[in-house]
């Protein structure tokens, strides 16, 4: 399963336009950390970083392979690939708080 | 600072940074890994072979339960490897063994022998197959705690909300118990071997066992012991002892102990005695042995050993029937000694009476009252005569002349005779052998055997009866005499050798005798028969003849129904030429010509006698009382000395130390021993190689004066016979 999420109408450029967030959340099937840590994302990402954020779901389950782009070794996992630096949360993003420092969405 | 330093310096810093960046994320991995965060990791493999691997995640509750479980647990993906583990299991592997593949980290092997590769095979299988393993027995070979036993269970689940394949395997340890069932298995193993062993010794001995409850309820049974009872099948067991034994008791009447209700089991050790009566009907005397069986304290039941006593029965009575015998024979022995010294005493007697009867009878004129008188005398002493001469037949002191004769000889020369004594209401069968068969006997003697025992045979059917004589071989092989056993046998001796014999059988249906009767039948002077009608010593006269030829008598006898005598003569082989009986020779006075005889004769009384017949001969007579009064009268070389008669046993010096004497003194004297122990002739010394003279007391003045002239001058007296 791979799905794209995104709330950006601009032009979402690779290098990463000034605070719009490029995030790609590693799931492995309907495990239920996987679909807790979806949920969480989506909430996070519309309570504070609606409209500049552009979300992809990567289902490993279908396709291991996928884990080397990011060097996943544990799922669920989180990766902030812009703004850089890249960032990684493991978990089912539950805690709010440590997601918003992880993805040091304060700072913005 | 120079541009290009800071710039490398720039660079080392930004690579340091990402390295602690790198590390820390890391650790944040493991880090959420050991909470639980996660619930799969990313196995990598060959590029395009990486995996998924979903960790089951069971709540806290279900965590907090795993961990509690004592038996060792293992949550396993569809590629065997350990997904979880809970903490027996981590004790059991001596680390966590989370991310490994079993069964490489505990290997585990079957408990039963000869499984190992269906057991890896199974183990391989189990998830992708879907199969369920219950209770298999395993074993493991802790490296601390030695080898544990388990029972494992194993079970495929789905673990991912997307059919992903695991198995939940637990394991039980059982090693206590498989312990001790091992211990047991051991125990029961030399159980069996001991009850195999009892099991044998009671199939295989001889005795009968037979094993009781309280109430006397068979509970075992040998072999032994169901072919005493004569039963084949196992009916015994279950049943009441009383029911199966059928016991007469000995003595008579005294209760069987082992199955008299009355009689308190847990008694000591009992012996009895007794028969024991089989189904067939067949009976068997028996020794039972009565043991209490305990268990502590307690009674269980009672054991009895039933021993066959048939043989020890059998040679019991065979021993003393031996011992009778041999009594029989001792009896016999002394009676005859008896007998035969008292008729050697009489005969000096009776030489002396006859002897002076005679010479008186010579001096008087016949028809005169004294020499009637002095004849009846003389007849009375010839009476005693014959009496005394059975009675040293019965001793067995005879003077025999054997002769190798053919049995049957003896019979056909009495047939015509017995036909006379037997009388017409008493019917004879001869039967006799067709083959001939030799015997060495002295023929008159055996045909007075033979008329005793007919006109004995005779005496028992006073009204008329039928009498049977047969002859024929008897082989015997031993001394057995068990055969016979059951009859009424009265035996003459200890048995007879074993060997060839010729038999002759007397066989009445007469009055028959009973054991009283035939305990003393060859006793001298015993008699049934009234006061005055018989001597006592017909049989025991036939008795010591057949005994002196070197026979045997067999008597079988029953009341009422009659008697048999069986004389039994060793067999011979057939001689060249059959002899015949050597005939007396009649004798006459000779005269002594004045020739010296020394006569030595301890009793005074035969002295007298025989000095005077030798006087009246026209002999000197030299009287001496033993051997040293004759060496003391021995006349000087010159005197014409020509015999020296001497008697064998005399108080001091006795004839054949005389003779012994002499043989120095006076080699040419000829020398005539006296005795009236016939048997003493065959001590006397050979004299030149030839038999020494020899006369049996009594004799009558006649026969004593022709030996003496037949010594003195062989060729006169062969001229004269």
């Amino acid at each position: 399963m791979e799905q794209e999420i995104s709330n950006t109408p601009q032009d979402p450029s690779p290098e990463g336009e000034s605070g719009t967030f490029l995030l790609k959340l590693y799931v492995a099937g309907k495990t239920p950390r996987s679909v807790t840590a979806i949920q969480n994302l989506k909430k996070i990402c519309e309570e504070h970083l609606k409209g500049r954020y552009q979300l992809e779901v990567i289902d490993l389950a279908h396709n291991p392979s996928q884990a080397r782009t990011d060097k996943i070794l544990a799922i669920p996992t989180l990766i902030r690939s812009l703004p850089i630096p890249i960032r990684r949360i493991i978990g089912d993003l539950s805690d709010k708080d440590q997601v918003l420092i992880g993805l040091n969405i304060e700072n913005i | 600072m120079e541009p290009v330093i800071e710039n490398e310096s720039r660079e080392l810093r930004k690579e340091l940074e990402s390295t602690r960046q790198k590390l820390r994320e890391s650790e944040a991995t493991l880090e959420a890994i050991r909470l639980g965060k996660v619930d799969a990791l990313v196995v990598s493999g060959e590029p395009g072979k990486d995996q998924i691997r979903v960790i089951l995640d069971m709540g806290s509750l279900g965590d907090s339960l795993f961990n509690q479980i004592a038996q060792p647990i293992f949550i396993l993906d569809d590629g065997y490897r350990i997904l979880r583990s809970n903490q027996p299991a981590q004790e059991l592997c001596g680390f966590n063994p989370v991310g490994r593949l079993f069964p490489d980290t505990v290997p585990f092997h079957p408990t039963d022998e000869g499984e190992e590769n269906d057991f890896k095979d199974l183990l391989g299988k189990w998830i992708a197959e879907g199969k369920h393993i219950s209770g298999l027995g395993v074993y493991y070979d802790h490296p601390e705690w030695g080898t544990r036993f388990y029972l494992l269970d194993a079970n495929p689940v789905t673990l991912s909300w997307e059919g992903v394949q695991g198995g939940i395997m637990t394991l039980m340890d059982i090693t206590a118990r498989k312990l001790s069932e091992l211990r047991l298995a051991v125990k029961s193993d030399q159980l069996r071997h001991q009850f195999n062993l009892l099991k044998s010794v009671s199939d295989n001995i001889a005795e009968g066992l037979i094993l009781v409850d309280v109430d006397r309820k068979i509970i075992f049974r040998n072999p032994a012991m169901l072919e005493l009872l004569g039963v084949q099948e196992p009916d015994l067991l279950g049943r009441d002892l009383h029911e199966v034994f059928r016991v007469e008791t000995e003595p008579e009447k005294e209760p069987f102990i082992a199955a008299d209700p009355s009689h308190k089991t847990g008694q000591e050790f009992v012996t009895q005695v007794g028969k024991l009566m089989a189904r067939d009907g067949r009976i068997t005397p028996v020794q039972f042995s009565y043991y209490p069986v305990k268990d502590g304290e307690k009674v269980r039941g009672s054991i009895i050993v039933v021993s066959d006593n048939s043989e020890r029965v059998a040679s019991e009575r065979q021993l003393r029937l031996s011992v009778e015998k041999q009594q029989q024979s001792q009896k016999m022995e002394a009676i005859g000694r008896l007998a035969g010294g008292v008729a050697h005493d009489f005969n000096n007697l009776l030489l002396a009476i006859l002897g002076f009867t005679d010479l008186s009878l010579a001096l008087i004129e016949q028809g005169t009252p004294i020499y009637e008188n002095l004849v009846e005398v003389k007849k009375a002493g010839e009476k005693a005569a014959a009496i005394t001469g059975q009675l040293l037949a019965y001793s067995r002191k005879q003077i025999l002349a054997p002769t190798i004769r053919r049995v049957n000889d003896s019979i056909e020369d009495l047939r015509n005779m017995l036909g006379h004594l037997l009388g017409e209401n008493i019917s004879l069968q001869v039967d006799l052998s067709p083959d001939p068969l030799w015997v060495e006997v002295d023929q008159r003697k055996l045909q007075q055997v033979l008329v005793n025992l007919v006109l004995n045979a005779r005496d028992a059917m006073p009204g008329g009866g039928k009498l049977f004589i047969r002859t024929g071989r008897l082989d015997i092989e031993s001394n057995d005499v068990s055969g016979m056993v059951g009859e009424v046998l009265r035996e003459t001796d200890e048995g007879m050798p074993p060997g060839s014999y010729a038999f002759i059988e007397i066989e009445d249906t007469g009055t028959g005798m009973s054991w009283a009767v035939l305990e003393h039948l060859f006793e001298p002077f015993f008699t049934t028969k009234e006061f005055g009608k018989g001597s006592g010593l017909g049989l025991s006269t036939a008795f010591g003849i057949i005994r002196q030829m070197g026979g045997h008598m067999q008597v079988f006898s029953q009341e009422s129904r009659g008697s048999l005598f069986r004389v039994i003569l060793q067999l011979r082989s057939r001689p060249a030429v059959a002899e015949d009986a050597p005939s007396m020779t009649p004798t006459d006075l000779h005269e002594g010509h004045g020739r010296f005889i020394m006569l030595v004769e301890d009793e005074e009384v035969v002295r007298r006698l025989l000095a005077k017949v030798l006087k009246d001969s026209g002999y000197l007579v030299i009287e001496a009382k033993n051997g040293e009064d004759a060496l003391a009268k021995l006349p000087d070389q010159n005197t014409d000395l020509v015999l020296v008669v001497t008697d064998l046993l005399m108080d001091g010096m006795g004839g054949i130390e005389l003779a012994e004497r002499l043989k120095s003194l006076r080699p040419g004297v000829d020398i005539l021993f006296m005795s009236g122990y016939t048997e003493d002739q065959h001590k006397l010394p050979l004299i030149g190689g030839e038999s020494p003279n020899f006369m049996a007391k009594p004799f009558r003045p006649g026969d004593f004066l022709a030996k003496v002239h037949s010594i003195i001058e062989p060729s006169a007296h062969s001229a004269r016979s």
